[in-house]
């Protein structure tokens, strides 16, 4: 067996049986597991369970209509029930009793009715907020009747103005295929999921390669390696074996999404949209160039130290690179089309993870994706170059820390 | 099988770390490597291993230049000890074994019998860190020799060891070099390596000052030594002689280094003049004799 591969076993199964990755293996995988599973089964939940009202109509002129546009509400596709309860007295007693009930909401309407009404919706639960629309959107249809009536519009006149038109919103894409709001809010979750597990085995196994070679250094084991082995076998193995956790790691925590999905699916009857294989290849490719440019890059900073006191100094500017497209998902993930996410999808170290989301949730077009990668390849080729040379050189230095003319020294070789 | 180091230098930056140093180490021989901090020893013997390569000149093992591939026949000890702390003790002997080209199996056969001969049973399953300084001293020992390698570099294989740890040391250096490894070791204990080591080189300032067979050596020097013991212990007419220089030796007597132009008879005779002789002995030079002609009295 070649020493390279003598490293990356050893690698592999020291850094694998130790508590540190058995441990977050498992618990990013349930948190990635829980995070799937856990909106769907509170969204049966609330969907199963019928939201109670309190209503205190100061005006005496709503509740009964309400209640019976509610009731006539029920039963339609997507509706929740609505159990309302007509109730007297102080208003305090009553947020009283909505404060200590989490599922259930106040409504209060005062004001003259209907030229000046007021509604307040109340709830302790954020849950119970979300459906605020199911009384509030029949009230509003009551008040706005009845202000019609007031100015001599018949009934059957204001029915028909008040009657909702159709809608359709649905997300349209280069291809020329169109996606309904759920299925497009289905793919930004899925973008968001594939790219929050990237991002953190990249991250996470990064920095496995640098407590590797600040140890090895610490212990001085490092030059009875070099007397056998030479530093492009030691980085390699060590890259190699590392990122075969990595891989581990991450399909483990694709696994757990999968059956999160899966299971979610079967509960809400409603299909996530899965990616397909080209697009799961891609992000496989910006994985092991985004896990090789960061590993790499985290060699090269550990060997520049001899000490653990100083390895926050010299991660930090790598870490700070890989952390800075965190700082734009949010917008990618509003607008995946925009020029601000085209461009930034196309710039390594931001490629990894804003080329990711746009592919998982929009149709790139194919130069911009070969712009990226080919991009993102040569960084990667160059990183590795550099922080080989930098990890060469600088492995068996020991006391001060270079400095940059001297890293950069290391550079031309 | 003879390591040859040919016209070798070195430079780091600005200093001049080892300058033109040419020396050779018969097959099966032992060869102590001396010379004060900063002589250059570390940088030649990680010359040797290719751990850096020469700026200058070559080092050849059986007539030919070291390659990553020949290097495997060594092993080294460095000064600087190191073994994964969280690795245990055998599974770490036998893949440093490993990567000396030895199979699994092979390299497991000889970590156990090492561990057997240095007396590491015990500790053979217990991670690294978990081991006294001594026993993990051991373990880096039995890491090097353990591929039973043609050619053996320890770099101060006994500092930092207590007396017992040491005797037990210097008997695997010995069942190593009587196996007829080659061996190349530095030490600063000059009696240690007097007593240990055939062939001697020694380097001062990065330059090679002398090299060759101890004996020889040692007959080649002008000098040569007295050991001297007065009933009266008192010396102090030996302060009149010109070139010569005492040390205090062993229960009261002195070591008396005398130079090439006096006859050590002439020490006796006015030993005699001053008291009773109860000792006296004619010998070569020591090693530290040598050394401190050579280099002055640095680390000694």
């Amino acid at each position: 067996m070649s020493n390279l591969w003598l490293v990356a076993r050893r690698e592999f199964v020291a850094r694998g049986k130790s508590s540190g990755y058995i441990i977050t293996t498992i618990v990013m995988a349930l948190v990635l597991l829980g995070t799937t599973l856990a909106p769907t089964f509170m969204e049966k939940k609330s969907r199963t369970e019928a939201l109670t009202v309190n209503v205190l109509d100061n005006t005496g002129q709503v509740a009964t209509p309400l209640q019976e546009a509610v009731k006539m509400m029920a039963g339609q596709p997507g509706a929740r029930e609505v159990v309302m309860n007509i109730v007297t007295g102080d208003e305090e007693t009553q947020m009283d009793v909505a404060r200590k009930n989490s599922n259930l909401a106040l409504l209060i309407v005062d004001g003259n009715f209907p030229g000046a009404v007021k509604a307040r919706y109340y709830s302790a639960s954020a849950n119970v907020m979300n459906y605020a629309g199911a009384v509030l959107t029949p009230l509003q249809g009551i008040v706005r009747a009845a202000r019609m009536q007031a100015s001599g519009v018949s009934p059957t006149v204001a029915a028909e103005i008040l009657k909702p038109m159709d809608e359709e919103l649905k997300q349209i894409t280069v291809s020329g295929e169109s996606r309904s709001q759920s299925e497009f809010m289905g793919s930004m979750f899925v973008a968001l999921g594939v790219v929050m597990v990237l991002y953190m085995v990249v991250l996470l196994n990064g920095q496995f390669v640098f407590q590797g070679v600040l140890e090895e250094k610490v212990s001085r084991v490092v030059e009875v390696m070099a007397a056998s082995v030479g530093p492009k076998d030691m980085l390699s193995g060590k890259v190699l074996g590392l990122g075969a956790l990595g891989l581990v790691q991450f399909l483990a925590m694709m696994g757990a999404w999968a059956a999160g999905t899966v299971v979610a699916n079967m509960i809400t009857e409603t299909p996530t949209p899965m990616p397909g294989i080209d697009k799961a290849l891609v992000a496989l490719a910006f994985l092991v160039m985004g896990y090789l440019l960061s590993a790499t890059l985290m060699a090269a900073a550990a060997s520049t130290i001899s000490r653990m006191e100083d390895q926050n100094t010299v991660v930090m500017p790598v870490t700070m690179l890989q952390a800075l497209p965190m700082l734009f998902i949010t917008p990618v993930l509003m607008d995946p089309n925009s020029s601000t996410a085209a461009v930034l999808s196309m710039i390594p170290f931001f490629s990894q993870s804003i080329m990711v989301m746009r592919i998982l949730m929009t149709d790139v077009p194919t130069w911009q994706l070969g712009v990226s990668v080919g991009l993102m390849l040569l960084t990667t080729l160059g990183g590795v170059m550099a922080g080989g040379r930098i990890y060469r050189a600088a492995l068996l230095s020991y006391g001060t820390r270079p400095s940059l003319k001297q890293i950069f020294g290391y550079l031309k070789g | 099988m003879t390591l040859r180091v040919d016209s070798v230098s070195k430079r780091f930056g600005a200093v001049q770390a080892v300058s033109s140093v040419s020396f050779e180490v018969p097959a099966g021989r032992v060869c102590g490597l001396l010379g004060s901090n900063g002589a250059g020893k570390t940088t030649t013997m990680r010359m040797i291993l290719r751990i850096f390569l020469a700026d200058d000149g070559v080092i050849s093992w059986k007539g030919a230049p070291i390659t990553d591939q020949s290097r495997k026949a060594f092993g080294y000890l460095p000064e600087e000890r190191g073994l994964y702390p969280k690795m245990e003790a055998r599974e770490q002997i036998i893949y440093l074994t490993q990567l000396k080209g030895r199979s699994y199996d092979d390299a497991a056969k000889r970590t156990d019998q090492w561990i057997e001969r240095l007396e590491l049973g015990e500790y053979a399953r217990r991670r690294v860190e978990q081991l006294s300084k001594g026993n993990q001293q051991k373990v880096q020992f039995a890491a090097t020799v353990a591929s039973s390698p043609e050619l053996c570099i320890l770099d101060e294989p006994f500092s930092g060891l207590d007396p017992v740890n040491t005797m037990v040391m210097e008997q695997a250096f010995r069942t190593v070099a009587a196996e007829g490894t080659t061996v190349l070791f530095s030490a600063h204990n000059l009696d240690q390596v007097e007593a240990l080591c055939e062939d001697v080189v020694l380097l001062h300032r990065s330059k090679l000052v002398l090299s060759g067979g101890l004996r020889e050596i040692k007959r080649a020097a002008r000098r040569q030594t007295v050991k001297l013991r007065m009933e009266s212990r008192d010396y102090g007419f030996l302060d009149r002689l010109v070139g010569v220089v005492v040390r205090e030796g062993k229960a009261g007597s002195v070591e008396v280094s005398v130079p090439g132009d006096m006859k050590p008879n002439e020490i006796l005779r006015l030993a005699s003049q001053a008291g009773t002789v109860v000792d006296y002995s004619l010998g070569d030079p020591s090693l530290r004799e040598i050394y401190l002609e050579k280099v002055g009295g640095a680390d000694v």
